[in-house]
């Protein structure tokens, strides 16, 4: 089993009001799955998300990543477990700015310090693959929105995570964009990476193996279904 | 991974033009500005470091001192350095004595070359045995070892012999004396207390008109500046203890248990040595301190700049924040980066701060009145002074924001494309309270100073120095002639009066004993020190002095034995309840029986850093008048001074024609006597206007930023209708609040240390409070200005643009 949540209980508190935004979360992904996290605004989708992704830790309960029991580590054991196991892909994108997409998608790497010359070959086969190769040294507002995203994936896949998990990484895009987007999802779940997305469409969604229902911060149903045919 | 940190450096430097410009520039001015004051202060301490033996070098200092009357001087008797040589050769390795007559000046000619030299002395052979001052030519060994030898400073080989070399030559001293030129120093490239052009040496004086009595026995005049050089770990205390007692045996009877001595480290003098007759006019620690206050308070003002901007700008970068923490970085990555990124800005205010410090130096020094010349300076210490200074200021200022920006959240910034409002808001806040109180703080600093300083030079002194013309005649034969001399001088159409004196009124004056009459017993005890100045008749009319009772002195009444003027504090002193009362009491002089013929004002016969005391006039008697009178003070009519000066000219060639016309307007002399105050009113004109400078272009940063955060707020405001006035106020308002709450904190703060300040002044100007409203309404006035240009810019945009966004 990759990650496994246990009895997670997100609060939230700002000015003294406390906002629930998880209850009692109990939900395990295994190597391989692609599972869809669906519910309306607001029912706690992103903040289920971040804990997995460990950006955030639990208000109650625990968390178990590769078999290690992470919600409380501190922030470095954290990025450490991010830096070597786990991508992110955003509904806004969220590439640098100031770098390239050269240089956005070769970060990753510099953190796990890999060298110059590895960073320049798996860079430059990933943005073949990805067809963004000749975006290279565009900055993200150069390109177009599916372009980024297409760079945002490349960006999490670059250090061969076990998991990506990505936040309606469909919704800034148009659907012929985000269908290949998807299809950039589906293939690497078929290489065997963990896919964990939430998204407000039903047809996203098809593409998992499990959907998931989020409401008011509880788990409703899990479908399980084989897209497959 | 530097790179890609520098890359993303520059690449955020150039798209936020603006912000780069202030924080590199502000940053820069900040560290420019704190190294001068480095240099400055360093300049200042490094006062006759240069001696191989500074610690071991001590001068022997005299002070006298009865009824709370004290006489300090920083010299003694010719034979007090050869008896401490003599008698405690245990603690004494060597002395060196400096001499120079006492007289301002000395006339050096060499063919048709003819100057006034204030820089000449004569010293001992022992001079580099116990200093190093740096012979460029010559042997130390040799340079003063026979009459008539002397050394010559770069500056005058220069002034004299041109390009040619000046050894074996010679120049002639007061048109009678050839010496031969056996040394010449190296340009100077450190800071003395000493400052000389001519060193001859000592044996020379045996060729001279002084007798061997004189250089040999007499112990009551004290006319040589001597220096010991301690054996190695002999203590100067002892070996104090021991010259005491010399001193107490040896100076005449009348006030031998008076005397004093000190051994003053001759690194100490420049910083704390406050004597009569030093070799120079010293600076004091006072000033350091103050120095090394601004130094800190400007450093502090443009650390708060660079801190206050980037943390304010840190929201343009929470998301990158977010997204590298999200791939993988932790905290300590993002501050090593953030770090890295700031200490790239600081190096860039470093490159631009050697510019500055460049540009600036020369007017600093010219401003501190110190010869830090840039050519002088170790170019390796100001390397490292700007060096070292950008990066303190730069990690300091660095710290915060690299902190502030590392903790950013992923869940929280990476959520959606909500703006970030602006965090910390009060940490900065405070900040620029801070700025805007030391702003503040300078420029009342500032007026204050600057006010004390007017206060000096405009003060009513009780006597009058406008229209003086002073001709030194200390060391010539015009002094035998003085009243033909004053004849030819009153004869002239635009001179008013003349007189002779000993010491400048105003700046000087000697401590003479009398026996006050109340007190006659002939017990020698009540022997009364009381300052005092021989004077020539018409002292009073030249100086405008006022006779509050009696008379002025008067030829034919044989007044240079039997009289004498005391001012009103003397006749209080003396106990007497009305100057009338005073009159006719005989005051005994070493002269002989005087009587008291005049009570004049009290005057400040010294420098208004003194309250006025017991004074005395006298007239010497004939037999010493000509060495009594070093100047001839001459009153010119008003509007034709220069006209005067010529004719003063004339008739001093026709009784010196091989002397040099020497001359000063007392009014200058006077005014020279607060340069310490002047510096300080100078440097703080300056560093309170860097100030203002890095605290406006701080305000004109962080207001572009908050209108910036804010402009959607505004739009909206806008779209309901509110007024654009309405949106100026509301944006000015956060400025002035704190900008008024600076204020109001500065105001007590500066109200307490310039109280301090001035109170240290027995002569001070009023404290006007219309200065703190003016400070206030200067910084006001430039805080409206500065943030007015972002905010009239939010307010009057349509509001269509931002909400849109
Ligand atoms: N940092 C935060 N502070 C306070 N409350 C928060 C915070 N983040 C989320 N919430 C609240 O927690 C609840 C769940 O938020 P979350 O962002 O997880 O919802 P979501 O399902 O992702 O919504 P959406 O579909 O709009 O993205 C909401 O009520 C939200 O207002
Ligand atoms: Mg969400």
């Amino acid at each position: 089993m990759l990650l496994q949540l246990i009895n997670v209980e997100k609060t939230y508190s700002n000015f003294g009001i406390e906002t629930v935004a998880l209850n009692d979360i109990n939900l395990s992904v295994n190597q391989g799955e692609f599972v869809s996290i669906m519910g309306p605004s607001g029912c706690g989708k992103s903040s289920l998300l971040n804990i997995m992704g460990l950006l955030d830790k639990p208000t109650k309960g625990e968390v178990i990543f590769l078999g290690d029991k992470v919600s409380q580590s501190n922030s470095s054991k954290r990025a450490f477990l991010r830096r070597n196991h786990i991508g992110f892909v955003f509904q806004s994108f969220n590439l640098i700015e100031e770098l390239t997409i050269y240089e956005n998608i070769e970060l990753p790497l510099m953190y796990l310090k890999v060298s110059a010359s590895e960073r320049k070959k798996r860079v430059g086969e990933l943005m073949e693959r990805l067809h963004i190769a000749h975006k290279s040294n565009y900055f993200p507002q150069q390109i177009s929105g599916g372009q980024q995203q297409r760079a945002a994936v490349a960006r999490a896949l670059i250090s061969k995570p076990n998991l990506i998990l990505a936040d309606e990484p469909t919704g800034n895009l148009d659907s012929a964009r985000g269908q290949e987007v998807m299809e950039m999802l589906v293939e690497l779940n078929e290489e065997g990476t963990s896919v964990v997305m939430v998204t407000h469409s039903s047809t996203a969604a098809e593409y998992s193996q499990r959907i998931i229902h989020l409401f008011d911060g509880q788990l409703v149903t899990e479908n399980l279904k084989r897209v497959t045919n | 991974m530097i790179r890609n940190y520098l890359t993303i450096a520059t690449r955020n430097l150039y798209r936020f033009k603006l912000y780069s410009f202030i924080n590199i520039f502000g940053l820069a001015i900040g560290i420019a500005f704190f190294t001068l004051l480095l240099l400055l202060i360093r300049h200042e301490l490094s006062y006759d470091v240069h001696h191989d033996n500074a610690e071991k070098i001590f001068r022997i200092t005299k002070f006298v001192e009865r009824n709370s009357v004290v006489e300090k001087t920083a010299s003694v008797p010719f034979p007090f350095g050869p008896s401490a040589e003599k008698f405690f050769p245990e603690y004494v390795k060597s002395t060196v004595r400096i001499f120079n007559f006492q007289v301002p000046s000395h006339a050096i000619s060499r063919d048709t070359l003819r100057f006034n030299e204030p820089g000449f002395y004569f010293a001992d052979e022992s001079f580099f045995e116990v200093f190093d001052y740096p012979l460029a030519i010559g042997d130390t060994a040799l340079a003063l070892n026979k009459p008539n030898f002397v050394i010559l400073s770069h500056k005058a080989a220069i002034k004299y012999f041109g390009e040619e070399n000046p050894i074996g030559k010679k120049i002639i001293y007061e048109d009678r004396y050839p010496l031969t030129v056996t040394g010449v120093f190296a340009e100077k490239d450190y800071a003395s207390h000493f400052d000389f052009d001519f060193i001859a040496s000592f044996s020379t004086l045996n060729n001279m008109e002084l007798d061997t009595e004189t250089l040999v026995n007499n112990w009551k005049w004290d006319p040589c500046w001597t220096y010991v050089l301690l054996k190695q770990g002999k203590s100067p205390e002892d070996l104090e203890f021991l010259l005491n007692k010399l001193a107490n045996k040896n100076s005449p009877d009348s006030y031998g248990e008076n005397v004093n001595i000190f051994l003053q480290p001759i690194t100490e003098i420049h910083l704390y040595s406050d004597l009569d007759f030093e070799l120079s006019a010293n600076s004091d620690v006072k000033y350091v301190y103050i120095f090394a206050v601004i130094a800190i308070l400007i450093l502090v003002v443009a650390t708060i700049n660079f801190t206050n901007l980037s943390s304010a700008k840190s929201s343009y970068r929470a998301r990158e924040v977010g997204i590298r923490k999200a791939i993988g970085a932790d905290k300590y990555d993002l501050v090593k980066q953030f770090l890295v990124e700031f200490l790239f800005i600081s190096l860039l205010a470093i490159i631009l701060a050697f510019i500055l410090v460049e540009l600036l130096l020369p007017t600093i020094s010219d401003i501190a009145g110190s010869e830090l010349g840039f050519n002088k300076l170790d170019t390796q210490i100001l390397f490292y002074s700007v060096v070292i200074s950008g990066l303190v200021i730069g990690t300091l200022a660095s710290l915060y924001p690299a902190y502030y920006l590392s903790r950013y959240q992923p869940s929280e910034v990476l959520g959606g494309s909500i703006m970030l409002g602006l965090k910390s808001k009060r940490f900065r806040g405070i900040l620029v309270i801070v700025q805007f109180t030391i702003t503040i703080f300078l420029l009342i600093t500032t007026y204050v100073t600057g006010g004390q300083f007017s206060y000096f030079k405009n003060a009513n002194l009780g006597f009058s120095h406008k229209n003086v013309i002073m001709l030194s005649v200390s060391n010539s034969q015009a002094r035998f002639s003085y009243d033909s001399i004053k004849n030819e001088l009153e004869k002239l159409p635009n001179v008013m009066k003349v007189t002779g004196v000993e010491e400048i009124p105003g700046i000087g004056y000697r401590i003479h004993d009398y026996l006050p009459s109340i007190a006659f017993t002939g017990d020698r005890k009540n022997w009364v020190f009381v300052p005092s100045i021989m004077v020539r008749p018409d002292f009073i009319e030249t100086f405008d002095v006022k006779v509050v009772a009696g008379r002025d002195f008067d030829r034919t009444e044989n007044d240079e034995y039997k009289g004498v003027i005391v001012n009103e504090k003397m006749v209080e002193f003396l106990g007497y309840d009305h100057p009338e009362m005073a009159l006719g009491k005989q005051l005994r002089s070493r002269g002989g029986d005087e009587k008291i013929i005049g009570v004049v004002n009290n005057f400040n016969f010294e420098s208004l850093h003194h309250e006025i005391k017991p004074f005395v006039l006298d007239m010497p008697s004939r037999k010493f008048q000509a060495f009594f009178t070093k100047y001839i003070a001459v009153k010119v009519h008003p509007e034709h001074r220069y006209e005067a000066l010529g004719d003063l000219k004339t008739v001093w060639s026709q009784f010196m024609p091989n002397r040099n016309f020497e001359y000063f307007f007392l009014s200058d002399k006077l005014q020279k006597m607060y340069f310490k105050e002047r510096k300080l009113v100078r440097v703080s004109v300056y560093f309170s206007f860097v100030s203002i400078l890095l605290a406006c272009l701080g305000l004109f940063g962080l207001s572009s930023f908050i209108v910036d955060m804010r402009k959607k707020e505004i739009a909206i405001r806008k779209a309901i209708g509110t007024t654009n006035w309405s949106v100026v106020w509301l944006l000015l308002r956060e400025f002035l609040l704190l900008v008024g709450l600076a204020v109001l904190i500065a105001w007590p703060l500066s109200y307490f240390v310039m109280e301090n300040w001035l109170r240290s002044f027995p002569y001070r100007m009023q404290m006007d409070f219309k200065v703190y409203v003016n400070t206030a309404v200067i910084v006001f006035l430039v805080t409206v200005i500065t943030v007015s240009y972002h905010t009239l810019k939010a307010a009057f945009k349509e509001p269509t643009e931002a909400l849109q966004a």
